[in-house]
């Protein structure tokens, strides 16, 4: 293949964006909702300004440098915009086009191609990398009481001091799970994501807790690779296109209609829409990613639609209510349009009504290498974040994607003024659960 | 080009991060909502406070510098956008809410406070800021003052320029001044707040508002009728007023719009239904009953052919779907239409209709109209359909001058901007015209203050 020119790069470009160009009618609706702006008001981080200097940019009328890529660095890809814009202009995928652009025209910053590279791996060599990772990790960091989290002795390059970094499991929840439950029963294939398979292992023995107790067997394809969302929001699309394809093969065609369930909130927003999104007209993989997105639930969701509630119910052991409160994570209520399931879930496993903060549909300040990449305006919007949350005295926190966990996790810890445990909602289920 | 010294000293008065002049900056700074004006200014500047204000207009008045002010940037009219180039003032950050003062009705907050904000803050405490235009989500209040907005309330509670009391305002030359007060009767001096009140940001940077606010009415009631045409509808609309009965909210859908919506979302009209109102009354909960009954008889007494009540918050939502899904509905029509926004004496509204009618038969387009029937304000969408050739321009010429033989005004809800600057002699004329130009050149003498809106130079 002949290398395209820079004028063909940005031809392509132009034909990423133009539909959103179109749709945009710059009426500001969108300035409301973005946690950048809201931190820092001004018009280059709104998505129409975005959505506006792409276009100068793919025309030519703007130069690909340092100071154009940190307007678009500043997204959390929170898909805020989107889904409040009437017009239906989906910014964030402005933004990740945007990316692929400056990738290959500047390179991916160091920072964010490690967690990539790192991440694509094969998974013999991550679950190798894992296990002497958690030993290592425990000579490096000091543990932080009350959380199954760390945080660092020594100095690490771009990274601050303060920042809590979860616990490598031993080994890998995949390693441990293959399949639970017993066969003939009605059966679930669980999409882990790499937090739950690496790190926060217990959400996934949460969820095939619960569902095993419903009767409902938990398979856990082994080839199943991380989502791709790192990838993604760092401009590498060729590197998604490989994630993309080896889901498939794990994960598609499988025949009836078995559904695909996730406890991450951003890997079921990629599953359902963000391979979609870039590669839907790529014939047949995208047949195949059809198939995966048709399929695809988050568990609350999957609880609620797919579960008789009484059934659920009985599950549960009745208890004194716990006062929970409720963040909302980007990728499941602003992307997937998931709001009252995991409220629903919540309130069956405290016994009673969600003790509501403060905006609780506010992004938690993480997006992905946003947290790393632009510090200190992520930890701001996490410390809006946190006072909500705190100001609501609830006993836990619960939240329905491993990454908010982890933001939340290290917001109470840089906060005083709480010392509020977070867990998922499906932990909590399953806590709630008779012995 | 901006002169260096100017830069500079723009720079030390407001520190490097408030101000930008990068070229991507200046692409983000050159639109608001109106589909085509746009233009690049030189430089945007964020102040914080009116001292800033004042210091930024007295270094623009020396270097003879161009200022845009901009609130939310949701005008229709090309109002922020800086068609001659010079500096935009950004009032992003003048966001605060002083002070909510209950007793006396009235709150004191920044210009750049989004009204839905404003609204949120007092409905908190049993008050309404009534003001609801479609833009309430993101426009400032700031902008509303500037443009004079109106909103799906105005049939009973009227526009903002009802709800201002008294502002602060920092002029060209750097003078802070104040207009107004807190009191309900005030006729200390010239009443200078209207003159600010829609000025569109040509005399005067507002820094602070007093604005007035309502108790909120205990209860509403939402309810739509169908005619078989306008006219008729119209008819019921007197019959309405007849009976002493105020709506809240009187929005219509003609023909053309009915068709659209129902084709878009099926919301169950019949193909005899050319008109759709949609009603909203508020007030105590045990009298408006009665007023909904009043309003049913007197559409009966009219022909009307549907009549549906809300009975919950979700048939509420129902009815207003298909007002909602309106502009959603016309571009599945069209994805190319012209617009205009004006306004007629409200019993002027079918002879306004017919004559579109007219004129749509005349040039061979399409013409759909809806808005707010209870101000007289219609917003009319042209075209020529999906796949139609170009839109003849004298159509729409044809439209300004029935609206202004029917003694109705070019601009109703979006202003004049920089899209309308060279209709204004329609409604205006030389003498008032040579009037309004020397308040012009009495506030900004070097005409410095958002050139190229409103008017042209004299
Ligand atoms: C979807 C949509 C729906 C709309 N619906 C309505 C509606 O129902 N009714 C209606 O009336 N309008 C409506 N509008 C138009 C628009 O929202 C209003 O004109 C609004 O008042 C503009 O406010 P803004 O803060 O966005 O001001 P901008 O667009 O930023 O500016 C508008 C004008 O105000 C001036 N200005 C702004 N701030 C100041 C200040 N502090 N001091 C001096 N001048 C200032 C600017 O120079 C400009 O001339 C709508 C717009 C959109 C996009
Ligand atoms: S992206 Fe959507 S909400 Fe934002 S300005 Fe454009 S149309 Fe409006
Ligand atoms: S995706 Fe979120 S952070 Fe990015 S522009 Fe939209 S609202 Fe802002």
């Amino acid at each position: 293949m002949t290398k395209q020119t820079h004028e063909e790069k940005m031809a392509v470009l132009l034909r990423l964006v133009k539909n959103e160009v179109d749709k945009c009618i710059r009426c500001g609706e969108c300035r409301t909702v973005c946690p950048v702006f809201d931190d820092t008001p001004s018009e280059r981080y709104t998505a129409r300004g975005k959505i506006a200097i792409a276009e100068s940019l793919a025309r030519g009328d703007l130069e690909f440098n340092g100071h154009t890529r940190e307007l678009f660095d500043n997204c959390l890809l929170c898909t805020g915009c989107a889904s409040q814009c009437s017009s239906g202009a989906r910014a964030d995928k402005v933004v990740i086009a945007v990316r692929e652009a400056f990738a290959d025209e500047m390179g991916v910053p160091a920072l964010k191609k490690a967690v990539a590279e790192t991440l694509s791996l094969p998974r013999a060599v991550l679950d190798a990398g894992a296990r002497i990772g958690s030993v290592a990790q425990r000579l490096a960091f000091k543990g932080v009481p009350g959380t199954s989290g760390l945080y660092r002795r020594f100095a690490m390059p771009g990274v601050d001091k303060e920042q809590y970094v979860p616990q490598l499991a031993a080994k890998s929840f995949r390693n441990e799970v293959r399949f639970s439950g017993k066969p003939g029963q009605p059966r679930v294939v669980f999409f882990t994501g790499c937090m739950t398979n690496y790190s926060m292992t217990e959400i996934g023995h949460s969820l095939v807790k619960v569902l095993n107790g419903l009767g409902v067997s938990v398979e856990v394809p082994q080839e199943q690779a991380c989502c791709g969302m790192p990838m993604l929001a760092s401009g590498e699309a060729d590197v998604v296109r490989k994630q993309a394809e080896r889901n498939v093969k794990a994960l598609a065609n499988d025949g009836d209609d078995v559904a695909i369930v996730t406890a991450c909130a951003s890997c079921g927003h990629m599953l359902k829409h963000g391979y979609l999104d870039r590669f839907g007209d790529d014939g047949e993989l995208a047949a195949g990613l059809r198939n995966i997105a048709e399929r695809t639930l988050d568990i609350s969701e999957y609880l609620m639609t797919r579960v008789d509630r009484e059934r659920l119910e009985g599950l549960l052991e009745k208890k004194a209510p716990v006062s929970a409160t409720y963040h909302d994570p980007c990728h499941l209520r602003k992307a997937q349009k998931i709001v009252k399931e995991p409220r629903a879930v919540l309130e069956m496993a405290t016994g009673g009504p969600v003790n509501e903060m403060r905006r609780p549909e506010a992004c938690c300040g993480l997006g992905g290498t946003y947290c790393l990449a632009n510090m200190e305006r992520s930890k701001r919007i996490q410390a809006k974040k946190i006072d909500d949350a705190a100001a609501t005295r609830a006993d836990v926190m619960a939240t329905a994607c491993p990454g908010c966990i982890l933001q939340l996790r290290d917001g109470i810890r840089r906060n005083v003024g709480t010392d509020m445990p977070v867990k998922h909602v499906i932990q909590l289920l399953a806590e709630a659960m008779k012995k | 080009m901006l002169n260096q010294e100017f830069i500079n000293s723009l720079k030390q008065l407001v520190g490097e991060d408030r101000c930008t002049f990068s070229p991507e900056d200046m692409v983000a700074y050159s639109y608001d909502a109106n589909p085509e004006k746009r233009a690049k200014p030189e430089g945007v500047v964020s102040p914080m406070n009116r001292e800033e204000v004042s210091e930024i207009m007295k270094l623009a008045y020396k270097y003879d510098v161009f200022v845009t002010p901009r609130g939310g940037g949701s005008g229709y009219t090309g109002g922020c956008v800086p068609v001659e180039g010079g500096i935009v003032m950004a009032m992003d950050r003048f966001n605060r809410i002083l002070e909510v003062d209950r007793d006396n009705f009235l709150v004191i907050l920044e210009p750049g406070v989004v009204v839905k904000d404003l609204q949120a803050e007092v409905d908190k405490i049993g008050l309404m800021y009534p003001p609801d235009p479609a833009s309430t989500g993101f426009a400032t209040i700031g902008g509303n003052i500037a443009e004079n907005a109106g909103g799906i309330r105005a049939v009973k509670y009227g526009v903002t320029k009802q709800y201002v009391m008294g502002l602060e305002v920092v002029l060209p030359n750097g003078d802070i001044v104040k207009t107004g007060s807190k009191c309900i009767k005030d006729v200390a001096g010239y009443n200078l707040t209207e003159l600010f009140v829609g000025s569109e940001g040509t005399l005067g940077i507002i820094t602070k508002a007093v604005v007035k606010v309502v108790p909120k009415p205990e209860a509403r009631r939402t309810m739509t009728a169908t005619f078989a045409t306008l006219e008729k509808a119209a008819e019921a609309v007197s019959a309405i007023y007849a009976t002493g009965v105020r709506p809240a909210t009187l929005e219509f859908l003609d023909r053309i719009s009915v068709e659209a919506v129902e084709k878009a979302i099926g919301f169950g009209a019949k193909p005899e239904e050319g008109a759709l109102l949609l009603m909203e009354v508020d007030g105590s909960d045990h009298a408006l009953d009665s007023e909904v009954d009043k309003i049913q008889a007197a559409c009966e007494r009219c022909g009307v052919i549907t009549f549906r009540k809300a009975e919950s918050d979700e048939d509420r939502e129902d009815l207003w779907k298909a007002r909602r899904a309106l502009s959603f509905a016309l571009c599945e029509i069209a994805t190319e239409w012209e617009d205009d926004d004006v306004s007629v004496p409200i019993a002027r509204i079918p002879m306004m209709i017919r004559k579109l009618d007219e004129i749509a038969e005349r040039y061979n387009i399409i013409i759909a109209n809806f808005g707010h029937y209870g101000d007289g304000n219609i917003h009319i969408g042209m075209t020529t359909g999906k796949g139609g050739g170009p839109f003849p321009m004298q159509a729409k010429q044809d439209v300004v001058k029935a609206v202004v033989e029917l003694e109705g005004r070019i601009a109703a809800e979006h202003g004049i901007g920089c899209v309308k600057v060279e209709n204004l002699h329609w409604n205006i004329d030389e003498p008032t015209m040579k009037l309004m130009r020397s308040v012009k050149a009495l506030f900004d003498p070097k005409g410095l203050l958002n050139p190229g809106k409103v008017m042209l130079k004299g």
